[in-house]
């Protein structure tokens, strides 16, 4: 086992802008680490020049010890799991576990130890004789597993595994993948495009966008102080509000509404006629009756049995509330929306920047 | 009966004129062939053949020919065909990957295959004219000895079978090109990662994985070499040197159009089709293809 | 009516309308319009050309028939015209060599032409040009010929031979290896020697012949076995023939002026025209050891009528036939084309008379021997060219080849029969 270093790695195809743009990153020793980020952001790349099946334009790759820019993917030792599973559809479960083992020539009985092993951990026991056509998504997905954890690599490589299943299975092997992590602690860069799984999952996050890393953080870390307007948007479901906002006098004011309770000694240092964003996640929202603060109305409500959605217009712009329980209001009822500026988020309204220390967990009343 | 009626009467109604057709062209003619097979159909009892049970099928095994015939087709198809496989799958699995100019070796390859099989036949009769013909010329050239293409017996052989592996191999590298570029690259990626080396990859994954689409296109390779009348029957000029060069389709042919020796032929088309429908069974039951392709 | 019923209706219509209408396509179209007469022919490109052309004027002064020609290749037309007519249908008119009468003639496909004929019809045709089997004749000849001569480039060769000897000293002469690459590129003499056709000349000029009165083969004799060593000789002995000389490397060489002579037939000439070569035409040589001239078979080639044609169509056809058999048409074929008529009229016709190529061929011609047209011939054909090429490759002695020819003669006619 082994930590996996990365350093300024530039990688392009073509003449186009680069993919990745400088990707710093360091995975600890038995780490797990996620890449999350959209489709295109550069994080199924990083998997692959990891891998040793993309080069690196520029740049260095470290695993444990040793730099291996330049040594083929069978020189790493590592272990990929694919989206599509890429088992081998003529071999059987146990053969497809045992490839990468006869590929290193090891002894036979050995080599039956190893699979069976592997087999009894992912609960394949049974399944040994099939073919990959007569097993269900999660079943291959396993042995997807079993043929990665087999080698005992350095580190394991995940690109998307879970994202041909449906939604109750990737719980259920969300779930697995990370017990197996537990007891195997196996340095582990898992990427998915899937914030959930990547709160989830992650012992640390890095987020990606457009071929550069945003943050990286534990996951409650990236919750609560995203280093920007993306990963603020991206982390959390339902998303961040993001509304304009601005200094009325020193006050804080959003839309037509101007907040008694002060900001951040940052934020008071800008010129009062700069704007700002202010992000504020759906739960910090208050909806109700009083009229005290922003003005709403609402568009849609979605119960989702313990807590229900509520969308609203303002004049400031269409937000999202969470509202815990079943919600009593109705749509095109006219309510006000309050919030804690203290849990409330500020950015950069051109560059999207995180703006002061701000936001303090927990709600306001 | 009523309700069998009423619910396909639609579909068997759009296909029977294929099925007609189908009836006329191929069922009428095979009959026919088995029912002449017996009788002594020839030039001189073309209006008035009579039954002659299995003497033709006596002749045609105690034909001192024979065993050189079939062994000939043997060697003829065997060498072919494996060389259709090993060109073609050897230049597919070239030609996918990526390679500047890809396209044009692509199209330069096939081109073989577009041609007329009559055109090229001739044309390679021609260059494996001893003196003149461009084959010979590069031997010369390379300070080989001139090979007697077309007057000694084995040679003679030799000379269709090339021309039929230039012909043939672009057919097997198309479907083998098909067949690679269904494999997902993730296959050969894991395998990577796994530390296999290209020969692994091509023995464990690339080979295995185009079986599906090799073994029906090997049955067909072979049926339609056992039966390609035309380049040994132009290349060889009719079966020369001395009627050697025949395979048993050109030898039937010569039977059947050249001496007019209706029920000898169709006798001999007989053994050929149960020859071939013996093969295929048993290649299909030996490859463990029961339509279980996928 | 339901929608779905309606569709079914709609679709029963089609399909059975398609059925019958290929039912229809394999009945024959309908009687209206001018009649059709269908000609199936064998012609070389050349002579296509002029026959189009009055074919053509046929068929616009005559507003009730309308010819159509179609061209096949030897082999092709023989099996397919057999087969059609054997099933009742066929072409009217079939065009091609004198031994069509053969198989034609032992399948009764053809009217004997002497039965639509009259026999003072009949007699304005030179009497070489029939064949008669089996008592009849099959085909009404539209040029007679058909046989080999000796070419000679006349820039290379000033007097043709007379003599075998003669013809080989000529050739030594201009057998040379020009560029002195150690390799010959420079040939005497060029001929098919792949095909048995080109052999039977110096058969006759030793006194031999392929079958006899009963149509039984006569190859394992003196006479060939003599002419398989002379064969043999020009190309091993004398060296003025190149290993595997066929009809293209011939005529290549020839064309190129690689070569000073060659044996080759009136369909060849015009290639040699077109490129450039001034060629004399002579007979092929006497063989000064028995005092005889070689002996290239003849034969000619003409129309067959279909045997299922009858009355009125009958009656069209004849009509046709004599008009393309007329002198005006072989006059024309032989300034053009230089083959020799068939009809007298256009045989004494100044216009060919005065023709150096026609009377030359037509020497060559008197001194040949027609080509029987039995199918066992055909045989004897195919039993010929392996122990022909044997001998020329050096793998059998002329007295083997003669003796394996005659046997595998003898058995192919038995198998034919059988």
């Amino acid at each position: 086992m082994a930590g996996v270093h990365l350093k300024g790695i530039v990688k392009r195809y073509g003449k186009g802008d680069p993919v990745l743009k400088g990707i710093d990153l360091d995975v600890e020793e038995s780490e797990f680490m996620v890449l999350v980020g959209p489709s295109g952001c550069g994080k199924s790349t990083i998997l692959r020049v990891v891998s040793g099946l993309e080069e690196i334009d520029s740049g260095e790759i470290r695993i444990g010890e040793r730099v291996v820019n330049d040594a083929p993917p069978r020189e790493r030792d590592i272990a990929m799991v694919f989206q599509n599973y890429a088992l081998y559809p003529h071999l059987k479960v146990y053969d497809n576990i045992a490839f990468g083992l006869r590929v290193r020539k090891t002894p036979k009985e050995e080599i039956d130890t190893l699979v069976r092993e592997a087999a009894e951990l992912l609960n394949l026991g049974s399944m040994l004789d099939k073919l990959p056509k007569e097993l269900s998504g999660g079943e291959r997905q396993r042995v997807a597993l079993g043929r990665a954890i087999v080698r005992k690599p350095k580190a394991f490589l995940f690109d998307e595994p879970l994202s041909n299943l449906d939604a109750k299975l990737r719980v259920q092997m969300r779930a697995e993948i990370s017990a197996l992590h537990q007891r195997l602690k196996i340095t582990t860069l898992y990427v998915t495009h899937d914030q959930v799984e990547a709160m989830t999952m992650g012992e640390r996050i890095t987020v990606l966008e457009s071929g550069e890393i945003q943050q990286t953080d534990v996951p409650m870390g990236l919750y609560e102080r995203p280093a920007n307007r993306f990963v603020g948007t991206f982390i959390g479901s339902p998303p961040m509000n993001i509304l304009d906002a601005r200094l009325d006098g020193g006050r804080l004011a959003v839309g037509e509404c101007i907040f008694s309770a002060g900001v951040p000694d940052e934020l008071r240092n800008r010129a009062d006629s700069r704007g700002f964003l202010l992000g504020i996640r759906p739960e910090h929202l208050e909806v109700h009756d009083r009229p005290e603060g922003l003005r709403a109305t609402i568009d849609l409500i979605e119960p989702m049995g313990g807590e229900s959605n509520i969308y609203l217009s303002t004049g400031a712009g269409r937000v999202v509330a969470t509202m815990p329980g079943i919600a009593v209001r109705k749509r095109s009822d006219e309510v006000f929306l309050r919030f804690d500026p203290a849990a409330a988020h500020f950015f950069d309204s051109r560059s999207g920047v995180r703006l002061g220390e701000g936001s303090v967990p927990g709600r306001s009343g | 009966m009523g309700s069998f009626l009423r619910r396909y009467a639609q579909p068997y109604l759009f296909i029977a004129p294929a099925a007609v057709v189908m009836l006329l062209v191929v069922l009428y003619p095979f009959i026919y062939n088995f029912i002449i097979a017996f009788s002594n159909m020839s030039l001189y009892h073309l209006r008035n053949p009579e039954f002659v049970g299995l003497q033709h099928f006596r002749t045609i095994f105690t034909e001192p020919e024979i065993v050189s015939v079939f062994a000939k087709t043997v060697i003829w198809t065997v060498v072919n065909v494996a060389a259709h496989l090993f060109l073609g799958v050897g230049l597919a699995i070239l030609l996918n990957q990526e390679v500047k100019g890809r396209g044009i070796f692509r199209a330069l390859l096939i081109l073989p295959w577009a041609m007329p099989q009559y055109i090229t036949a001739l044309t390679w009769r021609g260059m494996f004219n001893y003196q003149y013909g461009a084959v010979n010329l590069m031997l010369r050239a390379l300070h080989l000895p001139a090979v007697p293409w077309q007057a000694n017996e084995y040679w003679a052989l030799a000379a269709p079978i090339i021309a039929n592996i230039w012909l043939g191999f672009p057919f097997m590298m198309i479907i083998a090109l098909g067949g690679l570029q269904s494999i997902p690259k993730e296959l050969y990626e894991a395998a990577e990662i796994d530390g296999a080396g290209w020969w692994f990859r091509l023995r464990k994954i690339t080979l295995p994985l185009l079986k599906p689409v090799l073994v029906p296109a090997t049955v067909l390779g072979t049926i339609w070499t056992f039966n390609n009348l035309n380049v040994i029957w132009l290349v060889s000029h009719y079966g020369e040197p001395a009627d050697k060069t025949h395979i048993l389709v050109t030898y039937v042919y010569k039977a059947a159009f050249h001496y007019y020796r209706y029920g000898y032929a169709a006798a001999f088309s007989v053994v050929i089709f149960i020859l071939l429908l013996s093969f295929v069974v048993y290649f299909l039951k030996a490859t463990g293809e029961k339509g279980a392709a996928g | 009516m339901t929608m779905k019923k309606l569709l079914s209706v709609i679709s029963g219509v089609f399909a059975a309308f398609l059925f019958l209408s290929i039912l229809a396509g394999c009945g024959g179209g309908g009687q209206k319009g001018p009649a059709r007469i269908v000609l199936w022919e064998i012609m070389d490109p050349e002579e296509r050309v002029i026959l189009d052309e009055f074919l053509d004027a046929y068929n616009a002064s005559h507003a009730d028939v309308e010819v159509s020609r179609t061209n096949f290749a030897p082999e092709q037309l023989r099996t397919q015209f057999l087969t059609a007519a054997m099933g009742g249908g066929g072409p009217d008119l079939v065009f091609g060599p004198a031994d069509n009468a053969g198989p034609f003639s032992i399948a009764s496909v053809v009217h004997p032409v002497d039965e639509i004929f009259p026999g003072d019809y009949l007699a304005r045709f030179i009497p070489l040009a029939f064949d008669t089997l089996a008592g009849h004749i099959w085909t009404l000849p539209a040029q007679v010929g058909n046989h080999l001569c000796l070419i000679s480039n006349s820039d290379i060769v000033k007097t043709p031979p007379a003599t075998f000897e003669e013809m080989i000293r000529i050739a030594s002469d201009f057998t040379a290896d020009t560029n002195g690459d150690g390799s010959i590129d420079r040939y005497g003499l060029v001929f098919e020697s792949k095909e048995p056709f080109w052999l039977v000349p110096f058969l006759g000029s030793f006194g031999g012949w392929v079958m006899d009165a009963e149509h039984n083969p006569t190859l394992d004799t003196p006479a060939m076995v003599k002419t398989l060593r002379f064969v043999s000789d020009l190309r091993n002995r004398y060296g003025i023939m190149p290993r595997e000389c066929d009809y293209q490397l011939s005529d290549t060489m020839f064309k190129e002026g690689k070569a000073a002579m060659t044996i080759n037939g009136h369909w060849s000439w015009r290639g040699y025209d077109d490129a450039g070569i001034p060629i004399i035409l002579s007979s092929i040589p006497k063989n000064e050891k028995t005092g005889l001239w070689a002996v290239p078979m003849i034969s000619s080639r003409g129309y067959s009528v279909n045997v299922n044609i009858e009355g009125e169509q009958l009656e069209r056809v004849k009509e046709l036939l004599k008009y393309l058999v007329s002198p005006e048409i072989q006059v024309a074929y032989a300034t053009k084309l230089s083959v020799i008529p068939s009809i007298r009229e256009a045989f004494d016709d100044p216009a060919v008379k005065k023709l150096d190529r026609i009377a030359a061929s037509w020497e060559q011609y008197q001194r040949g021997k027609r080509m029987p047209v039995v199918p066992e011939m055909r045989a004897i054909w195919d039993a010929m060219r392996p122990a022909f090429q044997n001998v020329l490759n050096g793998e059998a002695t002329p007295e083997d080849a003669a003796r394996a020819m005659q046997k595998d003669a003898v058995r192919k006619i038995r198998e034919m029969k059988g």
